[in-house]
């Protein structure tokens, strides 16, 4: 496990170069993929955004760590991937219509990747049927949508409406956030949850996905 | 009255202090790629500006007419209880740097790259304030945006537009939900008023870094309901 440590370490550091030779090197010495993954690169990035949340890091610094994830992550993705169990999931999300403002949703997106979701950028300016449509056809666990703006908000509540119309509400979890939203406003458009902030939108989707890992094991 | 157009406005990042922001000062490797991409941004973005003087020409209870154009809004009609003029403007970072931006794939360069971006339509704002100040209107002004408050909402923008007109001249465009292209862009208008006013004074959101004001939830009550 020193090497893992080492992997975090130099997470933290951002240090993308030395990830990468570090995760070849562990793969190397017979280091499952999956090991590396969560007790190397994730524990690096688990560091990284509770620094984040302290204050401690700052943006620029958390984008230069998670660089650092993905130089490692490259490595074991694919690896990763021939073992369908072990891949974390896929979250779809965008900024909806009559929006524009992604840095927060960006953000959000960073940090999911970091932690080694699969996540499909919608952009901004995203329609519900868009939403819709995404679900379709990316099949997603998690849909997520972002508003910044006051009077686009109703555009989840309509983007809920439609997933039940088209009879597919129980296929994705949803999940909100985006500065004039909140956990109560969530709750009345019957979403799945609301994070106040990338770190705890990534604790949601977590949360989400061992729910819908239970199921995934009732149908394997 | 034939809107002024700035659309010859110089651009230059401090790049010791941009290098600072984007915290990369330790790390050569790094330092020398922004380094490149600043240059690069430098020699593309024309930042653009333009606002014209318009006149009003009708109140009602919850709506001003300007050159023939309603602006639905309770807050804005009663902040333009003494005004008989507004100016209504565009600010953007500009169509050249927008359309560069996009050939960036790496998403730590992308987001130094939104930065500078924003830097670009800063100093379109900051021209504007500028001019206006020296060539329009000296005295005290306030601002209303489209968007910021659920009084005046975004769908307005297309109406600012076309008191504005030809925004093309600097090349903003509205999309259908009422966004504007590029991305880094603001709207609104300024009108002459003693008091000062702040869309944030109307806005009960928590956590708002950058608030210009504070919240005051008795304002509405007492001035514009
Ligand atoms: C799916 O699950 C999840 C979970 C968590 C999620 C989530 C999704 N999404 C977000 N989160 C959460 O996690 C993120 C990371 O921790 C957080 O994301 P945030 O986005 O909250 O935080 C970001 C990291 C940083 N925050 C931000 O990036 C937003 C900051 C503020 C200042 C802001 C910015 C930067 C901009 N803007 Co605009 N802007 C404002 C904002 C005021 C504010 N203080 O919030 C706001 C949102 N803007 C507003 C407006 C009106 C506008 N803006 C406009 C323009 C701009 C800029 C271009 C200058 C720039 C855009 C940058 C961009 N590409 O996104 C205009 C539209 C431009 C256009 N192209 O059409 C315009 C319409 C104004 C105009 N008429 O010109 C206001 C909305 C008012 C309202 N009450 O609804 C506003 C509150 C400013 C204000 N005080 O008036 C959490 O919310």
């Amino acid at each position: 496990m020193g090497d893992l440590k080492q992997i975090a370490v130099a997470v933290v550091e951002g240090q993308a170069a030395l990830v990468k030779m570090l995760v070849d090197e562990a793969l190397a010495d017979g280091t499952t993929p999956s090991d590396i993954l969560y007790h190397g690169l994730i524990v690096g990035m688990d560091i990284v955004s509770a620094r984040f949340s302290n204050e401690e890091f700052y943006v620029p610094d958390v984008l230069i760590s998670s660089r650092a994830v993905h130089a490692g992550m490259r490595v074991v993705r694919p690896l990763l991937l021939e073992n369908f169990a072990q891949i974390e999931g896929k979250i779809a999300i965008g900024t909806v219509a009559g929006d524009l403002h992604d840095i927060g949703k960006n953000l959000v997106i960073i940090f999911l990747r970091s932690r080694g979701y699969e996540v499909v950028d919608l952009g901004i300016d995203v329609h519900p049927e868009e939403f819709v449509e995404a679900v379709l056809l990316q099949k997603p666990q998690v849909l997520g949508m972002s508003a910044l703006l006051t009077t686009t908000m109703p555009i989840m509540a309509s983007t809920v409406k439609l997933l039940e119309q088209a009879n597919i509400r129980n296929q994705v979890k949803v999940i909100v956030g985006g500065g004039p939203v909140t956990h109560d406003y969530s709750k009345s458009i019957k979403a799945d949850g609301y994070a106040a902030d990338a770190r705890s939108a990534v604790n949601l989707v977590n949360k989400c996905m061992s729910q819908e890992v239970k199921s995934w094991s009732q149908l394997y | 009255m034939e809107p002024t157009v700035l659309d010859s406005i110089s651009f230059e990042v401090n790049l010791e202090q941009f290098l600072k922001l984007i915290r990369v000062t330790d790390k050569p490797g790094y330092a020398e790629r922004a380094t490149i991409l600043v240059a690069e941004a430098q020699s593309i973005a024309r930042p653009k500006a333009m606002y014209r003087e318009a006149f009003i020409d009708e109140r009602g209870n919850d709506y001003v007419i300007v050159d023939g154009i309603t602006l639905t809004s309770r807050v804005l009609r009663v902040n333009l209880n003494d005004a008989y003029r507004i100016f209504p403007y565009v600010a953007t970072s500009g169509v050249e740097i927008e359309e560069w931006s996009k050939g960036i794939e790496d998403m730590l360069e992308k987001f130094w790259v939104d930065a500078i971006k924003e830097m670009a339509l800063r100093v379109a704002i900051q021209t504007f304030l500028q001019h206006f100040k020296e060539n329009s209107y000296g005295g005290n002004t306030s601002s209303m945006n489209p968007g910021s408050l659920q009084d005046w909402p975004i769908q307005e923008q297309s109406k600012l537009f076309a008191i504005l007109g030809k925004p093309e001249l600097v090349g903003v465009n509205l999309s259908q939900s009422s966004l504007m292209y590029p991305i880094k862009s603001v709207s609104g208008f300024r009108f002459p008023t003693e008091v000062n006013f702040e869309n944030c004074q109307l806005c009960s959101r928590e956590k708002c870094p950058g608030r210009k004001a504070q919240y005051d939830k008795d304002l509405y009550k007492e001035k514009f309901a």
